[in-house]
């Protein structure tokens, strides 16, 4: 670490590091909280079907995957195998975890970012309408609606959109995730929007109390003195001032769309990795459950940084903030 | 005992022809229940008749439109297409392409299939002649070794179907003929045989690791193919055109297993889905009568079943007047209304009346469920009678602890709960995760009180009486006698319906008399038996449903109309 010069490189190999350990620790949690809950993984997988279920069955599970072995060995094996990549196989399905995985990826991950592009769109283009507009009526209207749409919970809004756009109207559809490219997005715009509603409000009061601050700049009335078009000000003077607050939220937005995309996948029946995980929690899958929470945690800690490498790019002030303690 | 002869066991091969075994009106056909959302395999393993159709392997595709794609919702989806899936709806889904030697009809009847003749030449011993000519969906034969290896697999404790077959000594072929030799006579042999899924063991060998999942699936004979498949969730089959029987009049099936039951209805209501194969009887039903591009039918029959269960070791439940007090304080029409929206009937004992009255004279069967409905007839007067010759006179406490998945047995627990109090059982109903609730309930029997619903596995009346009665399944080494009931007569009655052929009178006599002693002992107490309900597009029709339909080739029996 000391070798690297570099003050913002420095900073962001401490801030690798850092998210290292926090994964390191998320998986060592949550496989506690596994073994911690009330039943066990190879009882479960036996009664899936009762009539299949027997003693000696659940003897034979518990060979098969090592789970009379002590925690502490089962945690390191874990362990030792994703440093191979080796993920293990479910054991409902006997299908290799990694492929699993990452071919519901192609529908989770397009759904939330789907979800985040209109979610960001509207709602930075809102809240900076409610704050050129405050105290207004357009500010009132757009922050209730908001706030009624983050109130709602997804499964209602969900069953909602299906009812209004899928069976009055029929122009999308109720089920699946489609084939090829332009299906998919054809079925994931419902999800994507349902997903979006409830992440607008935050973006949205974020975005307006950033963008009211800038308004009050100097900068921004020295602007408007020298005669500057209102929408050169907004580029120039008011959105460069808000983008640190602005990209925080969609960052927590984009964070917490990977969980709340799990109840959207069930409304919409989509195979996404949020369905997979309830499915597997529910029939204590192990590795199912440790592959898509090792996924979740790289992604959060991965937005994380990557949050936190914008606002190097972003704001100069932090980038002479972090050079200054860097250099200390 | 079924043999070739009585039972017009045999048909031309390359002619395939219904050719009822006639177990319906002598057999007793067993089956339970499956607890729950989770048992509905349990039962599964038990079973007896009530069929679907099928001409002899034929899928009867002259006779019918043709329909290009049928989508439906299906109530269970497979984890793996492993063939080793199965004693429950599962078998539904797995053995319309992977099918079996012999099949249950619509009127669930057996009937030849890849065998063309069967037949008990023993008490333990039954033949099967293989079909000649007849080819996996890759073109190459289909081998009595086929057939051998088929059986086998269900030797192994993975097998969802090793119930059956833990008492498998050997399988064997010679010639074209198969022999199948049992340690004990076990009178399910035939309806075990008929959900066997018989599958190419060149191709299993050499996918073995891998067998059953997306990119591997597996190869069988049946009218349908495998096409694509996506764990838990959806399954697509194509018509083989080369099917042995005619190519089949669907062309294609989508099926697909929907979480959420409200996205369900919206997918059949715009018409995504052509039908629902398994609606829960309950309020949910009233909405899909509501729809007016849908045809709903209903079912008393299907062997489904909710009961209480009382461990008869402990106190206060170790004596028969608590149990039978408990059982006089249940309002099951109440129940009924409450738990399922009046879409079920109220139980008096193990098997609904509808699938009684398939191997015993309907006359017989209403005075014998007159006399089990007096007998446990919702009476607070006579439950407080019962509690004042027990061991708790005064009233006690009690716990019972219900899946949260379960809406209806919970809402059962809370009527009871109210009734209960009158005659001075303090219930509590906790809630717990579905796996939790089985683990506790059947791997540890640590409920003292417990709540079952579910349906038998295979259309056997005796399955589910059999099945949670049997002191053999008592703990350590069997878990669905959760009561840990023991009686000597219960135990004799048991071992001679197993040992009686399907066909015989002397195994209905036998299961009447088990139902008459577990209805004196009371280890389990009956609420009620759900409707079996399924959805479809007006244009289609699925002439004779019944509960069961997963025992059968269910998709000869939906026609375009």
């Amino acid at each position: 670490m000391s070798r690297i010069q570099n003050p913002i490189a420095r900073l962001v190999a401490k801030r690798v590091l850092f998210s290292l350990a926090v994964v390191m620790f998320v998986l060592l949690l949550v496989f506690s909280l596994i073994h911690l809950a009330p039943g066990s993984p190879e009882a479960t997988l036996a009664v899936q079907n009762p009539l299949g279920a027997s003693p000696e069955r659940i003897e034979q599970l518990r060979e098969q995957y090592g789970l009379g072995d002590p925690l502490p060995v089962q945690f390191l094996r874990f362990v030792g195998n994703v440093v191979q990549l080796d993920f293990g196989t479910s054991y409902r399905t006997n299908e290799d975890v990694l492929p699993m995985v990452v071919e519901r990826l192609a529908v989770t991950g397009p759904l939330i970012l789907l979800a985040l592009l209109f979610a960001t769109i509207v709602g930075i283009g809102l809240g900076v309408w409610a704050a050129y507009r405050r105290g207004q009526a357009v500010d009132r209207a757009t922050s209730s609606l908001a706030i009624f749409g983050a109130s709602s919970p997804e499964f209602a809004t969900g069953i909602l959109l299906l009812y209004v756009f899928a069976v009055l109207l029929g122009v999308f559809p109720v089920l699946g995730a489609g084939e090829g490219f332009v299906d998919r997005l054809w079925h994931l715009t419902l999800p994507a929007l349902t997903l979006a509603i409830a992440g607008v409000a935050g973006i949205l009061k974020l975005t307006r109390a950033a963008v009211v601050k800038a308004l009050e700049h100097d900068s921004v009335t020295f602007g408007k003195a020298r005669g500057l078009a209102p929408s050169e000000v907004l580029r120039t003077n008011v959105l460069p001032n808000s983008m640190v607050g602005i990209t925080t939220i969609v960052g927590l937005v984009a964070i917490a769309y990977l969980s709340g995309s799990a109840l959207v996948e069930v409304t919409f029946d989509l195979p996404g990795v949020g369905a997979l995980l309830i499915d597997a929690i529910q029939r204590q899958d192990i590795p199912v459950i440790q592959m898509i929470t090792l996924l979740v945690a790289l992604v959060t800690v991965t937005i994380n940084l990557a949050v936190d490498v914008l606002y190097l790019a972003l704001d100069p002030r932090v980038r002479a903030r972090a050079s200054a303690e860097a250099g200390q | 005992m079924v043999s070739g002869e009585g039972s017009a066991l045999e048909t031309r091969d390359d002619v395939p022809e219904r050719v009822g075994l006639s177990r319906r009106d002598v057999l007793a056909k067993g089956g339970l229940v499956g607890a729950a959302a989770l048992l509905p395999g349990l039962l599964a393993a038990c079973g007896s008749d009530s069929g679907t159709t099928a001409t002899g392997g034929a899928t009867g595709a002259d006779a019918q439109r043709p329909i290009d794609e049928l989508s439906l919702i299906v109530p269970v989806m497979s984890t793996r297409l492993d063939g080793l899936r199965g004693g429950s709806q599962l078998n539904g889904i797995v053995n319309i392409a992977l099918e079996p030697l012999i099949l249950l009809d619509e009127d669930f009847e057996l009937v030849p299939n890849l065998a063309t003749r069967f037949e008990q030449t023993g008490p333990t011993t039954y033949e099967f002649e293989i079909r000649d000519g007849v080819e996996f969906w890759d073109g190459t034969p289909l081998t009595p070794a086929d057939v051998v290896y088929s059986v086998e697999l269900h030797k192994n404790p993975e097998s969802e179907l090793h119930s059956y077959w833990r008492y498998l000594k050997r399988v064997s072929a010679r010639g074209t003929t198969v022999t199948v030799e049992m340690t004990q006579p076990r009178s399910q042999t035939l309806l075990a045989v008929a959900n066997v899924p018989i599958l190419s063991k060149r191709y299993y060998e050499r996918n073995k690791a891998k067998i059953g999942t997306p990119g591997v699936l597996n190869m069988g004979t049946g009218p349908w193919k495998f096409e694509t498949f996506v764990p838990e969730e959806s399954l697509v089959y194509t018509a083989n055109e080369k099917y042995w029987g005619g190519a089949p009049h669907i062309k294609r099936i989508v099926a697909t297993y929907v979480t959420e039951s409200s996205t369900a209805l919206l997918a059949v209501r715009s018409g995504t889905e052509n039908g629902n194969l398994d609606i829960p009887a309950g309020p949910e039903v009233t909405q899909y009568q509501r729809l007016s591009n849908v045809r709903v039918q209903r079912s008393g029959a299907g062997l489904r079943g909710a009961f209480f269960a009382f461990d008869t070791r402990k106190a206060p439940w170790d004596d028969v007047h608590v149990r039978r007090a408990f059982r006089h304080c249940i309002d099951r029409e109440a129940v009924v209304q409450a738990a399922l929206a009046g879409f079920g009937t109220p139980a008096v004992t193990w098997v609904p009346a509808e699938d009684m009255e398939r191997i015993l004279p309907a006359e017989e069967v209403a005075s014998l469920y007159e006399r089990f409905a007096e007998d446990g007839a919702f009476d607070l007067e006579r439950a407080r009678a019962e509690l004042a010759q027990s061991s708790v006179p005064d009233g006690f406490e009690a716990e019972i602890t219900v899946s949260d998945a379960e809406i209806d047995l919970r809402r059962t627990c809370e009527i009871v709960k109210e009734t209960l109090k009158e005659v001075g059982i303090d219930l509590t109903i906790k809630v717990a995760p579905l796996n939790v609730v089985t683990e506790e309930m059947f791997v540890k029997h640590a409920y003292s009180l417990g709540i079952i619903g579910g349906q038998a596995g295979i259309p056997d009346q005796a399955a589910i009486v059999t099945l949670v009665n049997d002191s053999a399944n008592r703990l350590p080494d069997g878990i669905f006698n959760v009561a840990e009931y023991e009686n000597a007569e219960a135990d004799k009655l048991i071992d001679t319906i197993h040992a009686t052929p399907l066909d015989d009178p002397a195994r209905v006599d036998a299961l009447v008399e088990l139902m008459e002693v577990t209805n004196r002992d009371v280890p389990y107490a009956m609420i009620y038996h759900p409707d079996s309900v399924m959805a479809i597009a007006e244009e289609y029709e699925y002439k004779k449903f019944n509960g069961q339909w997963y025992a059968t080739r269910w998709p000869d029996q939906i026609v375009r109309v």
